[in-house]
């Protein structure tokens, strides 16, 4: 894979691909942007396992999913449970459909070497994603380091920026994720804080909308279950499965094993438990995520919790070919 | 539990411990005289090419090993049959054939696996080329190889046949069913015949055109691969998914501190050791799991998962319980309410019929009288009109006789109300008896009853007629163990002849003329308007 081309790609779906560019009839379509808990869907993509009536819109970062879905050209997208609970009090209908990930790792605070502690924050330049999980990163940050916001000078920069604004120096930490995270600390960032601080919180989802999903219950299902079968091409084939994703986001077959490190990908069953049933576990993750949200005071007031996670399009037995 | 994984984690130790002294002391006791290891190498390619490779490694695992290590390269059948008769201790092979060979015969899974080296870059994982003529109207994509004749090395290889079998199956070309499989017997055999033109294309594995490009430049440019996958860092040409290297294999009987030995041996080689190098690879690994290998193999129902197991009901009822459960719960339900709709529509004409045959009795009710059965008032006037009107078209006579009983009260209060009820049941059939069927008899009430004559020629048909009547009534009847004697009193109306065309006025007329009968002294017959003499 070459870089440039991808970049290329991404800047031509995530500007003008994604914004104010409504679905077609029929077709579902839902946002992706590079993450290593997302690579599934690329992978199947690659296989020509999605289903037809499923088209993925791939941009450049969380946020051109989020601004794609609140003007309503997506039906869904990939995004952090934190960031689809922030749509919903916005009032989206979304509901999660899919867990890609928990983030015990990826998600992390990259620092210039020569912050060594809390108290070196005071007074930084701190790139964030304002609309994404980083927010939420950020928060945890300030719980756990006993600094106030606005000792650090945030700066809203996302993760697809990063790597431009540590190489000129205009950022001194960088609240960011794999791929992004990586880069910067082959550029000699050193790690603050990461989310296996805080396990169980950073969940990636599919959010879909519950009013344009009704009806494509089949295009739905076909691409959950294309998820879980390039995952178990993942399990039985990694190798294979590493080399595509290195093709493809232009990096080494050791940099995306690493990138996966920092995440746990829950098959089938752990995912029923998240979605399924009366008491889905996702619940009790999304009441965790509220507190921070509310205490963060990055919603005006916090998600009702209703109707977050739906298993109806999980399947219900094995996919792939060990069926 | 823990304590159970402590003591099983001390004997384990010890268990080590006493191998490695034991195998320290076996090595150093060893002596020529102890058998020879055999290691046995499937020749993928010509057996000078294979043992020219790897005669460096089995002297290599020998210096390691101090013991004296054979290397036998051997046809895939060979193989099979070494194994089966326990002719060798250590193997490797492809993992296609590895996986048949496990479901055959007990070997013990793979001890480590192959790690190639192409261009410095050491891999673990092989795959499948499409390799077509490198020319115009060759096939270009997978789908353009469906009914193509194919040149393959044989069909137990995974890189030279199953691997591509895979993807073809992929996107519903089935081999062997959809293409022209040429068996040739090697990998160097095929390239040879796409380059010839004697198959429009070729399966081979990875390394293959490699190696071969650099045994002789003139293939350059000559073959070329199609369905080419990116994959980063990997040193090959590939058209296909990939999978685990060959493994390399130890067979049940060897003594297990032999087989750590050897595993540590492998383990140890390193890629710039000379034996590694002639045999063109870097080495070996821990074992790579060969799952996926076997994935594909039952997919494509390779042998040994060639065999679709006889239907067991047990499997059948244990996979789709929730199915056959439900569906048969539904034929239960469907039945039950066939069923019932049919019970339904059983009640429904039955209440139909029940409702019918009220209506008639509501009709009849209202229409005749309850005790005799006879026309009442309603009907009579009904049966009255359509007399004359017939009368009137005709020509014809009708006549209305007024009849009512002398001496009915006193038997009726002698004998009681059921003798009497008796009595006029009796005598509304005797009456009727006495009647043409196209007259009509009614009754009014009590003992009054109107009988209408009609289409009567004349005057005197209708008086025989009641004159026939009265006698009737006269008879006794037997009733509650004696004669009764009755008479009546008869009053009779003509039409058109008493100048009234109503029915009313006519029944009135011979109301009026039956009390002159009964005034007349009774038992008589009178006429509203006698005829004068």
């Amino acid at each position: 894979m070459h870089r440039r081309d991808w970049l290329k790609g991404a800047v031509a779906w995530g500007s003008a691909g994604l914004i104010g560019c409504s679905a077609e009839r029929g077709v579902l379509a839902l946002g992706v942007h590079p993450w290593p808990g997302y690579e599934s869907l690329f992978l199947a993509e690659q296989f020509g396992w999605i289903p037809t009536a499923v088209q993925l819109r791939k941009g450049r970062r969380a946020g051109d999913s989020l601004a794609a879905l609140a003007e309503g050209s997506l039906d869904g997208a990939a995004i952090t449970l934190d960031e689809m609970m922030r749509a919903r009090t916005e009032g989206l209908p979304l509901v999660a459909a899919l867990v890609f990930n928990d983030s015990i790792g990826a998600d992390a605070v990259l620092v210039r070497p020569e912050i060594r502690e809390w108290s070196h924050l005071v007074g930084r330049r701190v790139a964030v994603e304002h609309s994404g999980t980083g927010e939420l990163v950020l928060s945890k940050l300030l719980e756990l380091s006993g600094l106030r916001r606005d000792e650090l000078k945030v700066l809203d920069i996302p993760p697809d920026g990063q790597v431009r604004a540590w190489q000129e120096g205009r950022i001194d930490a960088a609240v960011t994720y794999e791929p992004v995270a990586s880069r910067l600390t082959a550029l000699g960032a050193r790690r603050l804080l990461d989310s296996s601080a805080f396990p169980d919180l950073i969940l990636d989802v599919l959010a879909v909308r519950r009013d344009r999903v009704a009806g494509r219950d089949e295009a739905l299902r076909g691409l959950v279950a294309s998820h879980f079968r390039a995952l178990e091409h993942l399990r039985v084939s990694p190798d294979d499965a590493l080399r595509r994703i290195a093709a493809w986001r232009g990096t080494t077959v050791e940099a995306v094993r690493r990138s996966f490190s920092g995440l746990e990908l829950p098959g089938l069953e752990r995912n029923h438990a998240y979605l399924s049933g009366a008491a889905p576990k996702l619940a009790r993750t999304a009441a965790a995520v509220n507190r921070v949200l509310v205490a963060g005071g990055l919603v005006a007031r916090g998600d009702d919790l209703k109707d977050l996670a739906d298993g109806r399009w999980l399947p219900t037995e094995p996919v792939g070919d060990l069926r | 539990m823990r304590f159970a994984r402590r003591w099983a984690g001390w004997c384990l130790a010890t268990w080590l411990t006493w191998w490695f002294a034991a195998g320290v002391a076996g090595a150093s006791t060893l002596t020529v005289d102890a058998p020879p290891l055999r290691l046995a190498v499937y020749a993928y390619r010509s057996k000078a090419v294979m043992e020219e490779r790897f005669r460096p490694l089995a002297d290599y695992l020998a210096s390691r090993l101090g013991t004296r290590v054979e290397l036998h390269v051997l046809t895939l059948d060979e193989l099979e049959d070494a194994a089966a008769h326990r002719r060798m201790d250590m193997l490797m092979t492809n993992p296609v054939h590895y996986v048949q060979l496990r479901a055959r015969n007990h070997l013990t899974g793979a001890l480590a696996t192959l790690v190639s080296i192409e261009d410095g870059v050491p891999t673990e994982s092989l795959g499948g080329v499409i390799i077509v003529p490198a020319r115009q109207g060759a096939p270009r994509t997978l789908k353009d190889l469906k009914g193509r004749r194919i040149g393959i090395p044989g069909t137990r290889f995974l890189g030279g046949y199953a691997a591509q079998a895979y993807e073809l199956e992929q996107v519903g070309i089935r081999v062997p069913r959809d293409v022209q499989l040429v068996d040739l017997g090697s990998h160097d055999a095929v390239v040879h015949a796409v380059t010839s033109g004697r198959v429009e294309a070729g399966f081979i594995r990875t390394g293959i055109l490699e190696h071969m490009r650099a045994e002789s430049p003139a293939l350059e440019g000559a073959v070329e691969a199609i369905h080419v996958q990116r994959l980063a860092e990997y040193p090959y040409l590939v058209s296909t998914r990939l999978y685990p290297e060959w493994p390399f294999v130890v067979l049940p009987h060897l003594p297990r501190e032999q087989v750590a030995r050897i595993a540590s041996a492998l383990y140890s080689l390193s890629p710039d050791h000379p034996a590694a190098r002639a045999a063109l690879i870097a080495g070996f690994n821990p074992p790579a799991d060969y799952l996926s290998v076997e994935q594909v193999m039952r997919r494509l129902r390779f042998p040994p998962f060639d065999r679709v197991g006889e239907l067991k009901w047990q499997d059948v009822w244990d996979r789709y319980r929730a199915a056959i459960l439900v569906g048969s719960g539904l034929t239960v339900v469907l039945a039950g309410l066939v069923a019932l709709l049919l019970v339904k529509q059983r009640q429904l004409l039955t209440e139909r019929a029940r409702l019918a045959e009220l209506k008639n009795e509501y009709k009849r009710a209202a229409t005749h009288d309850a005790l005799t059965g006879l026309p009442n008032r309603l009907l009579l006037h009904d049966r009255l009109a359509h007399a004359i009107a017939r009368a009137k078209r005709y020509q014809t006579l009708v006549a209305v006789a007024f009849v009512d009983l002398d001496g009915f009260k006193p038997v009726n209060d002698r004998l009681g109300h059921d003798a009497g009820d008796a009595l006029l049941v009796a005598l509304a059939r005797r009456m009727q008896d006495a009647l043409r069927a196209t007259d009509t008899l009614a009754r009014l009430g009590g003992d009054e009853f109107v009988a209408v004559l009609a289409d009567l020629p004349d005057r005197e048909m209708a008086f025989k007629l009641v004159d026939r009547l009265n006698e009737l009534l006269s008879q006794p009847f037997p009733l509650a163990g004696e004669e009764v004697r009755l008479s009546a009193s008869i009053g009779v109306a003509l039409y058109p002849a008493d100048g009234v065309d109503e029915a009313d006025q006519l029944v009135r007329l011979a109301d009026q003329a039956m009390y002159r009968a009964k005034r007349d002294g009774k038992n008589r017959v009178a006429a509203a308007f006698p005829m004068a003499a």
